[in-house]
């Protein structure tokens, strides 16, 4: 069986790798497409533990044709064992996608699996990130009609989200969406823009599974088999102001309340959500802010009282803090409290001009921005009081010392209740970094990156360190380590080498990497401890 | 000016922070040894009450509600079947009622008295399992001396953390989250909301699944600091069983991310130690595993059988004490 999904799999690889310049030479469209291979041999290790399986390995093949207005394609992902803290309904193989479309002057057309945003995502948002193993893409149609000037655009979609392989039979989706441009109404010249929008989307699920039968049950009310959400939204800009505004309402839905004494309740209840984003850019300088409000605003494709998959859901939730990508700074991420928070978040961008006092030979780059994160009393078990939940401050400066030299200095400043604000206690860690890049030549380069984390909580110190050299534009190899020093006194090491050739990627590294919360843009999902190989491979065509 | 601004940067590692602390909790907290008794083994609860972290037992009153009367010394020792709710206070405060309950199990009958295991995966680190911890105490409340609970503390950064059975009992069955729940080592009962009524319901399908109950008694002799144990079992259907013995770890005062900074942990599973596969067994068989050790804290033992991978049967006592064979109350 196994020899046969190889020579399967190298068939369509070999066609897929002909087809593209085939279909050229006659001028019947264009094949685009990419494969993705992500494997792991887990290693005994006594110190961090060691995986359930000896090994991983995630796989991905996309196929995408056009001609003219005509689009299809098709995704196939295939898992013989899914890498270590994927969710557990990846396995085995599946066609994850399968579409064709349509885009025309006034219509766009959609039959098969597609994703979707409405508005920034708290309503509805099907995507895939293959970081967190998340596709819930809906299978079904989408109709997109729009005014020759684009003012106008109405929306129409249903489908069953995918889960795990294959669309989820038990929960459909449709929607309609409606968005307004009143540029006509001030005219081109005047500068001001304004956008209305507005979309409502329904989730229906057949049946439920036993326990949260059970659950409702126990709370006195039956699990409604409709939920019915909506949300209006206003765009604004003018010169180098632009505003969003958008508030999103949500039916009534299976309830998880907590209680005081570590108790819970299960019961009906709706939800809504508040978001305001205002940028602001003039020269050198730019700001934004965000504020948001979110109370009962998880959306599951089905509920379920065992363990919640990231890939479970069906709005787009990401945390209000700036998403970190530096090895100490990323350690213990801030994940959004979807019952009840409110927040907001702030950035001040400046380039210092070359040529300035600050800006020397070749300008600076300055960055300070926070958050404070507050959980809403209605989502605690104390109603009475409740504390915070999470702040940040980092600054960031970059600056280019001469052509060979650069420099990021960064520090992050961020202290997190570990009860979403039902306390206190709140855990701080102070990382400071500092990124240095050296070119010895135009092919040859060196980065490197020291990091230490201060605190007082949790684990205590850290220190880590990362050398990279890069020989452009095919090779580069580095090495990093991760130290608790301030209590387990674990090393998390790895090196590593990459190649690129056109569009050919390929890494292979080996090392320790931590257990704790893996977040890609903003949603997180839990990484056991594990010391492996792993190989990666990526190619487009 | 860019000198100044150089200045700044060097003194921004000033702007380093450290996390708040909970404020201390002088709550008045009224914990017992056993809150489910078993009146035939002649068990009976003892009392602890906090201040704080404090143990001011000896100053504190602990009065039961049920019949109005205060208690003499911290330890009650039912003589009959019943549910009683005490309340301990001191200097103005008082604790949350506690409800011990006891029973009377026949010492002689037909069917074996059953109990149910429930594992739950938790961790000091984790913000949510002091409510699966309450769900627990829930069923036991609403199921007196019939529940055995079992916390397995999970990752290297929990102190009771148990390498490597914590992680290989997490991976038998694929805990992605904490806390979670699984009833008589089913993978099938694993649940992660924290509900008296999902685990109840759960018990309820094993145990009409499953039927009548295989036999399990524990011997267990104290010699100074050192414990030998011999438990048995005997099998009432035919099968392949395996006979565990488990040391857990009641009282141990720690720090829990959710609960309290001085939050007392029972049930903490300090080691488990399967048989040999028992495999082939028919109705009438027995067998036994021994151990020794050392007794280190306030430590008990439980003896669990399984019939093809799933709790059959499961009995607990303390260290130097033990159960006999237990027998369902025969209805007449």
């Amino acid at each position: 069986m196994r020899r046969q999904i190889i020579e399967a799999t190298f068939l369509v690889l070999l066609c897929a790798g002909c087809l593209p310049a085939a279909l050229r030479a006659q001028d019947r469209g264009t094949v685009t497409g990419s494969v993705e291979s992500n494997s792991i041999y887990y290693l005994d290790d006594s110190v961090i533990g060691t995986p359930e399986h000896p090994w991983g390995s995630n796989n991905y093949l996309k196929l995408d044709y056009a001609l003219g207005g005509f689009t299809a394609g098709l995704q196939a992902e295939y898992y013989p064992q899914a890498l270590a803290g994927y969710p557990a309904e990846l396995k085995g193989a599946g066609l994850t996608g399968l579409y064709a479309a349509w885009n025309g002057d006034w219509l766009e057309a959609t039959a098969g699996s597609f994703f979707e945003q409405l508005g920034s995502g708290l309503l509805l948002r099907t995507w895939e990130d293959r970081e967190l193993g998340l596709n819930n893409a809906l299978m079904g149609g989408r109709l997109a009609f729009h005014t020759p000037n684009r003012g106008l655009t109405f929306k129409v979609l249903g489908g069953l989200p995918k889960y795990g392989l294959w669309p989820r039979k038990g929960t459909a989706v449709t929607g309609a969406d409606l968005s307004i441009d009143l540029l006509p109404l001030f005219g081109r010249e005047s500068g001001h823009s304004i956008v209305l929008e507005g979309s409502v989307v329904d989730r229906f699920t057949s049946g439920v599974e036993d326990n949260i039968a059970i659950l409702a049950s126990a709370g006195g009310f039956e699990v409604p088999s409709q939920v019915l959400s909506w949300s209006g939204r206003l765009q604004y800009s003018y010169g180098g102001f632009s505003l969003k505004g958008e508030y999103v309402g949500k039916g009534n839905d299976f309830y998880t309340e907590h209680l005081r004494h570590s108790k819970q309740a299960y019961r009906l209840k709706g939800g809504n959500a508040q978001l305001i984003e205002l940028n602001y850019a003039v020269g050198s300088f730019s700001a934004a802010v965000t504020l948001r409000r979110l109370e009962n605003m998880t959306d599951r494709i089905f509920l379920t009282a065992s363990s919640p998959s990231p890939a479970n859901t069906l709005n787009y939730l990401p945390s209000l803090c700036m998403q970190q990508t530096y090895m100490l700074a990323g350690l213990n991420p801030y994940v959004t409290y979807a019952d009840g928070e409110a927040g907001f978040q702030g950035d001040l961008y400046y380039t210092f001009r070359r040529g300035t006092a600050l800006g020397g030979k070749y300008g600076m780059k300055f960055h300070v921005g926070g958050s404070w994160i507050e959980a809403l009393p209605c989502a605690l078990p104390d109603r009475d009081t409740h504390w915070l939940a999470y702040r940040d401050i980092n600054i960031d400066l970059e600056r280019t010392w001469s052509r060979k030299f650069k420099t990021i200095l960064f520090v992050s400043i961020q202290e997190n209740s570990p009860t979403h604000g039902n306390g206190k206690r709140t855990d701080a860690q102070n990382v400071f970094v500092l990124d240095a890049l050296y070119r010895f030549s135009k092919t040859v380069s060196l980065r490197t990156e020291l990091q230490y984390l201060y605190s007082q909580e949790l684990t205590r110190d850290w220190m880590a360190g990362l050398v990279e050299l890069s020989f452009a534009p095919h090779w580069s190899i580095s090495a990093s380590d991760m130290y608790n020093h301030g209590s387990t006194k674990v090393h998390y090491y790895n090196i590593g080498a990459a190649y690129s050739w056109n569009s050919l990627n390929i890494s292979l590294n080996a090392g320790r990497t931590r257990e704790g919360m893996v977040c890609s843009g903003g949603v997180c999902r839990w990484q056991p401890a594990f010391k492996g190989v792993s190989l990666r491979a990526q190619w487009s065509f | 000016m860019r000198k100044w601004f150089y200045i700044l940067l060097l003194l921004l590692p000033m702007l380093s922070c450290v996390g708040q602390k909970d404020d201390p909790a002088l709550e008045v907290r009224l914990v017992a040894d056993l809150t489910a008794l078993n009146v035939t083994a002649g068990e009976q609860a003892t009392f602890t009450v906090f201040s704080g972290a404090e143990d001011v037992t000896a100053d504190a009153e602990i009065r039961n509600v049920t019949d109005g009367t205060v208690l003499e010394g911290n330890v009650f020792a039912p003589t009959e079947e019943g549910e009683w709710t005490f309340v301990a206070s001191i200097d103005g405060g008082e604790s949350e009622p506690l409800v011990i309950s006891a029973i009377v199990i026949a010492d002689e009958g037909k069917d074996f008295y059953r109990r149910s295991l429930v594992l739950d995966f938790t961790g000091t680190w984790c913000v949510n399992c002091p409510k699966m911890e309450a769900a627990i105490e829930e069923t036991m409340e609403v199921r007196p001396g019939r529940i055995v609970p079992v916390s397995v503390h999970c990752m290297s950064i929990d102190p009771m953390y148990l390498k490597p059975t914590s992680d290989n009992l997490a991976k038998r069955f694929s805990v992605s989250a904490y806390p979670s729940a699984v009833v008589d080592l089913d993978p099938e009962s694993l649940i992660s909301e924290s509900s008296s009524a999902l685990l109840q319901s759960h018990i309820d399908r094993l145990l009409e699944a499953r039927g009548a109950a295989a036999g399990v008694r524990i011997e267990s002799v104290l010699d100074g600091d050192n414990y030998t144990l011999k438990a048995e079992m005997k099998a009432v259907r035919d099968g392949d069983y395996t006979l565990s013995v488990l040391v857990l770890e009641d009282g141990i005062v720690a720090s829990q991310t959710g609960g309290s900074k001085d939050h007392i942990h029972n049930n903490v599973l300090r080691s488990w130690t399967d048989s040999e596969a028992l495999t082939g067994m028919k109705e009438g068989d027995t067998a036994q595993l021994e151990l020794s050790g050392t007794v280190s804290g306030s430590i008990r033992f439980v003896a669990l059988v399984c019939r093809g991978g799933i709790v059959d049967n499961v009995v607990t006592c303390a260290a130097g004490a033990s159960v006999d064979w237990q027998y369902e109350e025969e209805n007449n």
